[in-house]
C-alpha cells in the first residue's frame, strides 16, 4: 500500500510541477546560490525539475503489477487532445497568481484534487518521451486509459502487449 | 499472460461477477501427468488417489462459471483490496493464455492470522501473518480447449461450482427411490425421494448394503431393535412411517445398528462412526 501511495505522489508531483515552474519563471525567482549567474541558468534548472521527476516516475513503474490485453478490444481512441486543453488551463492559473502565499495554497489544492483523480496520469512530459495516450474499450466494454509508446492504428495492435497497471482503469506500457 | 483471480463473498458492487485479481504474471500450478487417466464422474466409480474424475462439455452445464466461457482477460477485472482478503472463498489461476484454469478452495482457517516463524534470510517471528497456502494439486482444473473439467473430490468443489451436487443426487436417485419403495416403509406427509438430501443419501447407500447382507431372521431382529429405540416410527403392521428427513435418518441409523445404551445410566446414544475390532 505504501509503495502505491508513494508512486501516486510521484506521479501527481511530476504532472503538476510544471505549474510551479511556470510560476517561478514568471516571478523571476532565481536560486540563491546562483546569484552571480545570469537568470536563465536558474530558469533552466527549474524547468528541468519536472523532467527529472517524470524520469524517476517512469523508472518506478517496474514496481507495478503486470497486465495484458488478450482479447481484441472493441475500440481505441486518442486521448491526448482531450487532456491537453485542461492542462493548459493550469498554466493560465499559474500565470495569473501574484503572491507566493496564494501560489502555495493553490498548488496544494490542485495537488490534492489531482492526487485523488485519474488525471494524475496525464503528464504532458510523457509526450516528450514519445508516449501516447489512448482510450481503449476492451472486449468486456470497459473503457480503460492506456499510455504507451506504440503507435496504435487499430485495436489489434494492443493485443498481447505487456502493460503495467497503475490502477483498475489505467495501464502504462513497459 | 497468467493471472490469479479470487472469488469474494462480500456484496461488493452490484454485479454478480465478484471475481477480482490478486496476482499477475505468476504460474501457480502445473498440469498433472495423470490427467489423461480420467473417468467420467459417477458415484459408483471410485478412483485411486492419483486419478481424476472429468465432466465433458462443461460449458453446456448450468453449473459452469460464466467467466470461463467469456473472453475476459486481466484488464477486465479490478484488483482486490487487501482489506477484503478475508472474503476470499476460492482462487482461480488462469494460465496458458486463458486456456487452463486451476481452482483451489480457500477455507476460513486458511485465511486466519497465524503465528509462525518465517524462515527467510533470518528466522523471523511473525505474530499475525496471513497467507493462502497453495496446494500441490489444484481442486479442479478446467481445460478450455477440450471443454473438460477435471476434479478429484466432488464435495470440495460444490462451493465453487454452485449446483454441481446435482450430479451426486442424480447418481443416487434410483437407489434412494428403490429404498423408499421397500415394503417395510410407509411414506407420509408427501415425503418422497426428491426430498432426500445428500447426507441421508449417503446413509441410505450404507443401509442398503447392510440390509442386503441380512437374512430374513436378522432383518426381524434389526426391525425390533429399531422399534425399541424409535417407537414413534413404528406402525401396527410392523412397518415404519417416514414423514421427514429426520425419520429417514433414524431409520438408516437403526438399520446400521448404530443405537446403543450405556451400561451405567441407561443413556440412549447414536454412534456417529464405528470401527470394527
Amino acid at each position: 500500500m505504501i509503495s502505491q501511495i508513494i508512486f501516486k505522489i510521484l506521479l501527481t508531483l511530476s504532472s503538476t510541477f510544471l505549474i510551479a515552474t511556470i510560476y517561478f519563471i514568471k516571478q523571476e525567482y532565481i536560486f540563491f546560490c546562483l546569484n552571480n549567474n545570469p537568470k536563465w541558468v536558474s530558469y533552466l534548472i527549474i524547468a528541468l525539475a519536472p523532467l527529472f521527476l517524470s524520469i524517476i516516475t517512469l523508472c518506478c513503474k517496474k514496481f507495478l503489477s503486470t497486465a495484458c490485453i488478450e482479447s481484441l478490444p472493441l475500440a481505441i481512441g486518442d486521448a491526448t487532445n482531450s487532456f491537453l486543453p485542461s492542462y493548459l488551463g493550469y498554466f493560465f492559473v499559474a500565470l495569473s497568481i501574484n503572491s507566493d502565499q496564494t501560489f502555495w495554497w493553490i498548488f496544494v489544492i490542485l495537488f490534492l484534487f489531482v492526487f485523488h483523480s485519474q488525471t494524475i496520469y496525464f503528464n504532458p512530459i510523457f509526450l516528450i518521451f514519445r508516449y501516447k495516450f489512448y482510450y481503449v474499450t476492451t472486449s468486456t466494454n470497459k473503457k480503460i486509459f492506456v499510455i504507451t509508446k506504440i503507435e496504435l492504428s487499430e485495436p489489434n495492435d494492443l493485443v498481447n502487449i505487456k502493460l503495467k497497471s497503475i490502477n483498475n482503469f489505467t495501464y502504462i506500457g513497459i | 499472460m497468467n493471472y490469479v483471480l479470487a472469488k469474494i463473498n462480500k456484496n461488493i458492487g452490484k454485479r454478480d461477477d465478484k471475481h477480482k485479481i490478486i496476482l499477475t504474471d505468476k504460474e501457480l500450478y502445473s498440469i498433472p501427468d495423470t490427467l489423461s487417466s480420467s473417468t467420467e464422474y459417477s458415484m459408483e466409480t471410485l478412483i485411486d488417489t492419483y486419478e481424476w474424475y472429468k465432466i465433458e462439455s462443461f460449458s453446456t452445464k448450468p453449473y459452469c462459471l460464466q467467466f470461463l466461457t467469456s473472453k475476459k482477460d486481466s484488464t477486465s477485472y479490478s484488483k482486490l483490496e487487501i482489506s477484503d482478503s478475508d472474503c476470499i472463498s476460492y482462487i482461480c489461476s488462469c494460465q496458458n493464455n486463458n486456456n487452463k484454469f486451476y481452482f483451489q478452495k480457500v477455507s476460513k482457517t486458511n485465511l486466519a492470522t497465524k503465528k509462525w516463524i518465517h524462515i527467510g534470510d533470518i528466522f523471523e517471528f511473525q505474530n499475525s501473518s496471513k497467507n493462502i497456502t497453495i496446494n500441490e494439486i489444484a481442486d479442479a482444473i478446467y481445460v478450455k480447449n477440450n471443454d473438460v473439467l477435471y476434479f478429484k473430490k466432488l464435495e470440495t468443489i460444490t462451493s465453487i461450482f454452485k449446483g454441481i451436487e446435482v450430479l451426486y443426487k442424480e447418481a443416487t436417485e434410483k437407489e434412494t427411490k428403490d429404498f423408499l419403495e421397500q415394503n417395510f416403509i410407509i411414506l407420509e406427509n408427501n415425503f418422497n425421494f426428491s426430498n432426500v438430501k445428500n447426507s441421508n443419501r449417503k446413509r441410505i447407500a450404507l443401509a442398503i448394503n447392510a440390509l442386503n447382507s441380512f437374512e430374513d431372521k436378522q432383518k426381524n431382529v434389526v426391525f425390533d431393535y429399531i422399534v425399541d429405540y424409535c417407537p414413534q416410527l413404528s406402525t401396527t403392521e410392523k412397518k415404519f412411517k417416514i414423514a421427514s428427513e429426520k425419520d429417514l435418518e433414524l431409520l438408516s441409523y437403526g438399520i446400521l445398528q448404530r443405537f446403543y445404551t450405556t451400561p451405567t445410566g441407561n443413556e440412549k446414544r447414536i454412534a456417529n462412526s464405528v470401527k470394527k475390532f
